[in-house]
């Protein structure tokens, strides 16, 4: 919502539009993954891997920071095309 | 230009759809992953916070907790209901999914959370009348003041903790099934006595004994299936004298075997589900105090099923550990006393052959004439599917479990076809009230009347006090039985099969004080053969309780950790009886190399079934092969279900019957003798294990021959221990194999202050994000025991008090 209002407003290019709001929501998922992992001292972190198959738990942050990323990135890219179609340049 | 944004914004749409959806096992994966709602937020900081402060609606006072550095909560309470209500509430903060999906489990209401997969159990569930039996169970316990007191305030207590749940704090299995705890209702204490129920007394072999009997006839039966064992040492000691003037027994009907013709089979009876429990008089120990020990075997899960507690109000002061779900402590202590259990093992499950009338099933044939029968429509809600509708035929008897062979789903065979089943479980009780009685029992008196109130599953509670006196009692509600009723299935139609009342409370068996010094049981017999009831014909073999006892008897000036090595003893008492005539039979001259060092491996062994020993490979192994050498080809048929002979019988007749026609394959021309099974045996053993573990060596190690692991609750990979190396089995006082196992080691020292010893193998958090997830599991592996920390009031200090927290009411 936040990438795709962002993207929405100030966004320019598609292309640049995807990668900010990709950048962005991955940034900010890694980071409150971590608050929460480190002082655990990734003990669940390191369980979830395991479940999931992954070798280490730093796999899982970064699929957590891809998945955010990507549903970031694809919000702000519908943003600048929803804006750019539907308003007159 | 459109049509693109379109189509982006469509796919965004659907991207977002899709992780937050559930597709088969695999769970929403953003909603999973979202460090701001998803498992992140599992995961506790290890640097807890020291005290907190919280209002609850519902508490009628101020309520202190302190936390140990095991995060086991001491609850101190100014009144019984608010204790209540802080034991269900604190049990949930730890526990919550635990008690979800066993009340689940007991209920049939898996496949509502998991989908179809779960349907065949939540069937049987339904079938064998958890539900029926359940509502029984609330009316008991609603009618006693004292239990609905209970059982509403911890049920109320679990509420207040679920309505305050943000769903980021929903445990982590929630997250990955998809699906929101539900509001608590009374209704769960109870399914989780049918739990328990039906761990401990829900499998039968009414029906193999049945084809037995057909197969072999009855003088088979009667010798191969004895109603004594050849080997005992019943739990009251032999030749105890009754002093009380026993009822008559019901009359044997006429014909009691009831002329079975299908081929399927009830529930196994699970093996290794066993406990040890004893207390030594003062004569016995170093202080002159009573030691009460138990250690319940029970399946082995990640959490435990234990949850340790102690409960303090102005009514009590107790220490020990609860199930989940359910109030009260369920084996402890206080500054009196001390008792445990293990399972009686008494047959409390039979089957009836019912005659219908015709395929409406509306009248089935009783007392010579047509009766009618009840139908009970189950709704088993599925998810992602249309609910499933199944009904069930009641008779006097109780549910007729599968009344059609197509109605038993495949992959559960185990289930006779148009029999009625009549279960302990299916009757009104109040078996809180004994636990709300131990609790705050001071003597041996209060002990007898918290005993009076117990119906099932029947327990061998144990006891211990600080005037020093010790007593055992077989106990339960014991239905009076003609000898052998229940051994096989029964004809539904004779009244004179019916269960025809109730051992008397006062005359279960039951000892105090007996001059040997201790008590104990290990599930055997409960006693000799001079009891005049009929109990069950078949208990748990005497291997364990014979070396406790041995052990016992030897031990004087005994101490806490005398007790703790009993209960990591691995003494092979089937190998003492065996061993020494299997090895007189074996002719060196037919070994080969490997052979040959595998028979000197054993004739050095000690008996134990220790961690590095390859000898207890060997004699498992070579056991193993003997006992399916003897019987496989006469008790293994794929046209009928059969009963295959104890291990005490094949003993019997390893010892005394060497020439028994038993031992002659009835495959081969040959005419083997014990002779030739036991070498034939021996060689099988070792070829196997060089096979599998190659030469004889550090690799027949039994710690690493045999399988030992604790599961999570669900079998998630990675969320238990995987397999470790161990010592003991079943059979041995230190019962661990695969994942059954001592479930809770408790050692209680009576005295003028009581000292408590106990771990489990896990922790007290449920979380599999928290340190206290499998704190304790080191510890219990290793075979050590934790000092537990019982405090005498709430002002009193310890620097192992962690955190504090307090309650407050609104």
């Amino acid at each position: 919502m936040i990438a795709f209002g962002a993207a929405y407003f100030f966004g320019k290019k598609p292309g640049q539009g995807f990668l900010s709001g990709f950048a962005a929501i991955f940034v900010a998922w890694t980071i409150l993954a971590l608050i929460q992992t480190l002082p655990n001292n990734n003990i669940l972190a390191d369980r979830v891997a395991k479940l999931m198959q992954l070798h280490n738990w730093v796999f899982l942050l970064l699929a957590t920071g891809l998945v955010g990323g990507l549903v970031g990135g694809m919000s702000a890219l519908s943003g600048v095309l929803i804006r750019k179609a539907f308003t007159k340049p | 230009m459109k049509f693109l944004a379109t189509v982006v914004f469509a796919l965004t749409l659907l991207l977002i759809w899709a992780l937050q959806t559930k597709f088969g096992d695999i769970p929403p994966i953003g909603k999973f992953l979202n460090p701001v709602s998803g498992f992140w937020q599992n995961a506790e900081s290890t640097n807890s916070s020291s005290g907190t402060e919280l209002q609850l609606d519902g508490l009628r006072d101020k309520v202190i907790v302190r936390y140990d550095d095991h995060h086991i909560p001491h609850i101190f309470t100014k009144n019984d209901h608010d204790l209540y209500y802080v034991q269900g509430y604190l049990t949930a903060k730890d526990r919550l999914w635990q008690m979800d999906i066993q009340t689940r489990a007991a209920a049939g209401r898996l496949s509502e959370v998991v989908g179809p997969k779960a349907l065949d159990i939540d069937r049987y569930h339904r079938r064998i009348g958890m539900t029926y039996g359940a509502i029984n169970t609330l009316k008991g316990l609603m009618k006693d003041s004292i239990s609905k007191m209970t059982v509403m305030a911890y049920s109320d207590g679990v509420n207040s903790y679920i309505s305050h749940l943000n769903k980021k704090d929903y445990p982590i299995e929630f997250k990955l099934l998809d699906y929101a705890p539900e509001k608590w209702e009374y209704i769960n204490c109870a399914y989780l006595l049918k739990n328990m129920s039906e761990t401990l007394s829900g499998g039968s072999d009414d029906f193999e004994m049945t084809n037995n009997l057909k197969v072999f006839g009855t003088k088979t039966v009667r010798d191969l299936f004895p109603d004594y064992p050849f080997h005992e040492d019943p739990i009251i000691p032999a030749g105890t004298k009754w002093d009380f003037k026993p009822l008559p027994l019901p009359k044997t009907s006429a014909d009691f075997i009831a002329n079975t013709s299908d081929t399927v089979k009830p529930q196994k009876i699970v093996p290794g589900v066993g406990s040890n429990n004893w207390a030594i008089a003062g004569s016995k120990s170093a202080n002159g105090f009573p030691i009460l020990a138990n250690d319940p075997h029970l399946n082995l899960t990640f959490p435990s099923i234990w949850y340790q507690v102690q409960l303090s109000s102005p009514t009590v002061n107790v220490y020990g550990v609860s199930l989940p779900g359910a109030p009260e402590v369920i084996i402890g202590y206080n500054q009196n006393i001390s008792w445990g259990v293990t399972n009686v093992d008494a047959d409390v499950l039979d089957w009836y052959q019912i005659k219908f009338k015709d395929q409406s099933k509306n009248e089935f044939w009783y007392d010579n004439k047509w009766v009618k029968t009840s139908k009970k429509i189950e709704e088993i809600k599925v998810r992602g599917q249309p609910t499933v509708y199944d009904t069930v035929i009641y008779t006097l008897h109780g549910p007729v479990v599968y009344d059609k062979i197509d109605q038993r789903p495949k992959g559960r065979a185990n289930v006779p076809v148009g029999d009625a089943m009549r279960w302990i479980a299916h009757d009104e009780s109040d078996d809180f009230q004994t636990f709300y009685l131990l609790n705050r029992a001071k003597n041996y008196q209060d002990y007898r009347k918290a005993l009076t109130y117990f119906t099932s599953p029947a327990q061998n509670f144990i006891f211990a006090d600080r005037e020093k006196d010790i007593a055992i009692t077989p106990n339960g509600k014991l239905p009076l039985k003609f000898r052998d009723q229940g051994k096989f299935v029964m004809d539904g139609s004779d009244p004179a099969n019916n269960w025809q009342g109730w051992i008397p409370a006062d005359q279960n068996p039951t000892v105090k004080n007996p001059p040997r010094g201790f008590v104990s049981s290990a599930n055997q017999s409960s006693t000799d053969q001079t009891y005049p009831y009929y109990i069950n014909w078949r208990f748990e073999q005497y291997y364990r309780a014979s070396r406790i006892n041995g052990r016992l008897t030897a031990m004087n000036k005994a101490t806490v950790d005398s007790m703790r090595l009993l209960q990591m003893d691995s003494y092979s008492t089937l190998a003492r009886d065996v061993l020494p005539t299997m090895l007189k039979y074996i002719n060196p001259a037919t070994l080969n190399e490997n052979q040959a060092k595998g028979l000197s491996i054993i004739k050095n062994w000690d008996k134990y079934y220790a961690e590095d020993s390859e000898g207890a490979s060997i004699f498992d192994a070579w056991w193993d092969n003997f006992f399916h050498l003897t019987w496989d080809d006469k008790f293994s048929r794929k046209d009928i279900a059969l009963n295959y002979p104890s291990y005490d019988q094949t003993v019997r007749l390893l010892l005394t019957e060497p020439g028994s026609t038993w031992f002659d394959n009835s495959a081969t021309k040959y005419k083997e003798t014990c002779s030739d099974i036991v070498n034939k045996a021996f060689q099988q053993a070792i070829d196997g294990l060089v096979k599998t573990k190659g030469q004889p060596g550090k690799k027949w190690a039994w710690g690493s021959v045999k399988e030992t692991f604790i599961n999570h609750l669900a079998n998630l990979p990675g969320f238990g221990t995987g397999n470790f190396s161990a010592g003991g089995r079943g059979n041995v006082v230190n019962a661990l194999r695969w994942n059954t196992g001592p479930s809770w080691r408790m050692v209680v020292q009576l005295g003028p202050e009581v000292k408590g010893y106990g771990v489990f193998p896990g922790g007290e958090s449920g979380n599999p994000g928290s340190h206290y997830y499998d704190d304790m599991f080191e510890t219990w592996k290793n075979g050590q025991l934790n000092e537990l920390l019982f405090l005498s009031s709430v002002d009193e200090k310890s620097d192992r008090i962690k955190s504090t927290l307090i309650l407050n009411s609104k």
